[in-house]
């Protein structure tokens, strides 16, 4: 799509009308005026921002949009939709942000600016960003306005309306559910998202493309917010060390690469732009990691429907959309996972510009590269596995051209051009590698131990699962759980490589031997078989959709000549999918990159597949279709979000982290200010690096709330317990569990709070936090 | 033609700009909306709000008594901190036990916390002539909180 709002004194000389030519001045007002004002308010909205919630919401908003806006406009690059502009502006607004603190972190110190990432020195730079950009604009268009080209539609209005709403109803029923008020908003909620969803699968013919994204985007929104909104501190794992890097960047004002490879403080993602988001809009980091990264995620949704829609019609394209929705980890895990947040929405963004056969060649491989450069700052996995599947994609379509140039058919190799692009790009995305990751943050230690582990150890096919065949394809990669006593002995086992612990004397931690947890309470309403029904229901219906990917694929490969689909794309897809069953079944793999995760990034490729399978029925009954879809989508909604913690597990034994202040998943990822308060006492009070010793879920919280960033010991029993150390009780401590691992094999077992009253003093002690020395 | 071409390119941006106000005008008064609506949206429990609570901390605990002789006098001092949003008189006692004794009450008093701070008490008291391992322990009555302990070893402890 080229641009279609020229203004209106252009478009009568383009006309050839006879106007008076506008001058140089009114040249540049015509295409500045908006963004011109649109600064003023920016700089009043950063001025105010202490005094006013609004002027803070407004901030962060322009922030993003205006940097962004000017910069793709200056580059005359139009996607071809609405939301996909919108997408690459976002991006390029964050890539902008980040590559301006990384930069000036970098340059300023030494001119005398030692905290550039300080407010007035970033709103300075995003005025001057905005400035150069827009004078680097076409003439005639103002950049701003034409971001909002395109028909309208009465139904707009009301569907924006709706998909701001929900994500609002949703964090008002997490907070009541955080106050202990129960949790009958939550649950409204969730079910008015998979209402809205299967309506939005019946009414796709009467909604514009921009509509149906839109309502994508509003109910991923809502779905992750219920997650990201629990407990009044971060909730999930990995988002606690995130935050930890943040803390140290946004004290120190300034991003330093990391001098031992730390990964995490490598990734622009975590630390250079929630700092300056935090800085600029007022907005504390808390609700910059809360409110503002799950917006990344939830673009993914529309995106990939944007991507299937290419060659599929809306019914197939939503179908897959919404299949990455309901998948258990997308909601659940990805909410805790701020870097994969950010790395896959340019991964999102990267396929449909690297495959969008509107832009011109050079343009595209241009804009495909910039984009891979900010996926490689934001998140190192998504950005490996990406180049991984670009490389083997490209060498793939070069072997296919050169077997169709073999056997002379010459017309379709005229047909497949786009070798040299793809083929740069995934070149570009080796060399980005090289220069970000080895170069300038040496952190590809993650990338040489997976090469380490597979020359040591080979792929290590399901390692870790028993069983029958089936039994195993099912689990995949996922670690038994051990008993106390093998919990205890495992631990004394590994504290021997610890030359430095100074144990307890046998003869005393004998006397506190290890015991079982007592059981967690939990509000399920204890109908067992209906959820355990139910959930092999969701299997089963799981299991199909995999089916129907894999037929898709084999499909789009072996009689591409009949599929719209490109034949890059298709190979791309098969890669993707060989990748996927690499991560289930390998030890080697799955270690490297968790399967859950990569299952998300697969499936935003694997939507194309999906969509295949979804067109082949869709065109022999569409009701049919839109009935099946509606309805298994519907039972993987209700069974695998939140993996044992969905609807349906709550009709069980419960402990949804959603639906009750109880159950495992509380336990370990809800966090309480009393916790995070013990936790910076602790810190405060220790001195320079104590010893802590706390269980495993135990150290989030120190993380969450300190910038503590030694190894804490996490081998929490008697025998492993040092004699100088510090031991950190968590609130679920207190109530008696304790839960700890040894190389992966998870056991849940009594907290030794009898031992640590014989041999520890309490020197700090809450309703919900304890730590002893 | 003109004219009328220009009119409805000119009505087109108005529309643009018009929804860019309207954009920034509803993300403005949400913000409004939740400050001023502060304290109802609390109570509604749709707005987070902070725990309140209380806590006991040892001032110092990496230097406390471990082996003390019975008459000699004991130092130490603890703090109570509140996170509740008004004041609140809290009673302490600090309290000595062994498994050879009943508990002994050593010192006791109250404190007022203001709200959201803390308050440092400094307590002092002769050590009783008990045998064996003591453990000195620290309690704020009816909060829920379980009480700071340190053990001390006595002189006579061999005697036990």
């Amino acid at each position: 799509m080229t641009a279609t709002l020229t203004l209106p004194a252009y478009r009568a000389v383009d006309r050839g009308l006879h106007v008076k030519r506008p001058s140089q001045v009114s040249r540049l007002w015509s295409k500045s005026a908006t963004t011109l004002m649109l600064l003023t308010f920016f700089d009043l909205t950063v001025a105010t921002r202490h005094l006013l919630l609004g002027s803070r919401l407004c901030a962060l908003a322009l922030v993003i949009l205006l940097p962004g806006v000017t910069i793709v406009s200056a580059t005359r690059i139009r996607l071809d939709s609405r939301a996909s502009q919108l997408a690459l502006v976002v991006g390029a607004g964050t890539f902008a942000v980040m590559l301006w603190a990384a930069i000036s972190s970098a340059v300023f110190p030494p001119l005398g600016v030692s905290r550039p990432l300080e407010t007035w020195p970033l709103t300075l730079a995003v005025n001057v960003i905005c400035l150069l950009a827009v004078l680097a604009c076409p003439a005639g268009t103002d950049p701003i306005l034409l971001l909002l080209d395109g028909p309208r539609s009465r139904l707009t209005i009301p569907i924006v309306a709706v998909g701001c709403l929900l994500p609002v109803a949703g964090v008002a029923g997490t907070e009541r559910l955080n106050a202990g008020r129960g949790s009958l908003v939550t649950l409204v909620v969730w079910i008015t998202v998979f209402l809205l969803l299967g309506a939005l699968l019946c009414s796709l013919s009467r909604l514009t493309e921009s509509q149906i994204q839109i309502a994508l985007f509003s109910a991923s929104l809502t779905l992750i917010y219920l997650f990201s909104y629990r407990s009044n501190q971060l909730f999930g794992f990995d988002i606690q060390q995130e935050f930890q890097r943040f803390s140290t960047t946004l004290a120190a004002g300034r991003w330093t690469p990391p001098t031992n490879g730390d990964p995490y403080a490598a990734m622009l993602s975590i630390t250079a732009l929630p700092a300056s988001l935090a800085k600029v809009s007022g907005i504390s980091g808390l609700y910059i990691f809360k409110g503002v990264f799950p917006l990344f995620l939830a673009w993914i949704p529309p995106l990939t429907y944007g991507f299937a829609r290419r060659w599929f019609s809306p019914l197939p394209a939503a179908v897959s959309a919404i299949y990455l929705i309901m998948l258990a980890q997308f909601a659940a895990e990805l909410s805790g996972i701020s870097r994969q947040e950010v790395g896959l929405f340019y991964f999102a963004i990267f396929l449909l510009a690297a495959f969008d056969s509107h832009l011109d060649t050079r343009r595209r491989t241009i804009l495909a590269a910039a984009i891979l450069a900010a996926l490689a700052v934001s998140h190192y996995s998504t950005f490996y596995t990406a180049v991984t599947l670009l490389v083997v994609t490209a060498i793939a379509f070069g072997i296919f051209r050169l077997a169709l140039r073999l056997r002379g058919r010459r017309r379709r190799l005229r047909n497949q051009k786009g070798f040299v692009p793809l083929l740069i790009i995934a070149l570009s995305g080796v060399e980005l590698l090289l220069v970000w990751d080895v170069g300038v943050t040496s952190s590809a230690q993650n990338l040489a131990s997976f090469f380490r582990s597979m020359i040591d150890q080979g792929p290590s096919i399901l390692p870790d699962s028993k069983g029958s065949i089936l039994t195993r394809w099912l689990n995949g990669n996922v670690n038994p759980r051990v008993s106390p006593t093998s919990f205890y002995r495992m631990a004394k086992q590994a504290s021997k490589d610890q030359s430095w612990l100074h144990p307890y004397p046998l003869s005393l931690t004998s006397h506190y031997p290890a015991t079982a947890a007592p059981s967690i309470k939990s509000t399920g309403l204890g109908l067992n078989g209906v959820a355990n029904g139910l959930e092999s229901i969701g299997t089963v219906v799981g299991e199909l959709f995999l089916v129907m990917v894999i037929l898709g694929t084999l499909v789009m490969l072996v009689k591409n000549r009949r599929s719209p689909v490109p034949m890059e794309v298709a190979l791309l897809c098969t890669a993707t999918l060989l990748f996927v069953a690499a991560i289930r079944i390998s030890g080697t793999f799955g270690q490297a990159y968790n399967q859950d995760r990569a299952q998300i990034q697969a499936g935003m490729i694997l939507c194309v597949s999906l969509a295949l399978a979804v067109s082949w029925f869709a065109k022999r009954s569409p009701r049919l279709t839109t009935a099946a879809a509606v309805i298994s989508l519907l039972i993987l909604g209700a069974t695998v979000p939140a993996g044992s913690s969905g609807l349906a597990a709550q009709l069980g034994p419960g402990g949804s982290p959603l639906l009750e202040n109880g159950g495992t998943a509380y336990n370990t990822d809800y966090m309480t200010q009393q916790e995070v308060a013990a936790a910076r006492w602790l810190e405060k009070t220790a001195g320079r690096k104590p010893l802590i010793s706390t269980d495993e879920f135990g150290e989030l919280r120190i993380w969450a709330g300190t910038t503590y960033t030694a190894a804490t010991q996490t081998l929490l029993t008697p025998a492993t317990i040092d004699q100088r150390s510090w031991v950190f009780a968590t609130g679920y401590n207190l109530n008696g569990t304790a839960y700890g691992a040894v190389n992966d094999d998870a056991s849940i077992y009594q907290f030794p709070i009898a031992f640590l009253n014989r041999v520890k003093s309490t020197v700090y002690s809450s309703p919900g936090a304890r730590v002893y020395r | 033609m003109v004219k009328g071409q220009h009119q409805s390119v000119e009505r087109t941006l108005g529309v643009r700009r018009f929804t860019i106000i309207t954009a920034i005008a509803v993300l403005m008064a949400f913000g409004i909306a939740i400050q001023a609506g502060g304290k109802l949206l609390k109570d509604a429990g749709v707005v987070a709000t902070p725990q309140q609570y209380m806590a006991l901390a040892l001032n110092d605990p990496t230097s406390l008594p471990t082996d003390v002789a019975p008459g000699a006098t004991v130092h130490f001092s603890f703090a109570m901190s509140s996170t509740r949003t008004n004041a609140v008189n809290q009673k302490w006692i600090v309290a000595l036990s062994s498994s050879a004794s009943s508990k002994q009450v050593l010192a006791q008093g109250s404190a007022n916390i203001r709200a959201g701070s803390s308050t440092a008490i400094p307590v002092s008291f002769t050590m009783p002539d008990l045998p064996g391992i003591l453990t000195v322990s620290i309690s704020a009555p009816s909060q829920g909180i379980a009480p700071l302990q340190f053990h001390v070893t006595t002189a006579n402890a061999g005697a036990a």
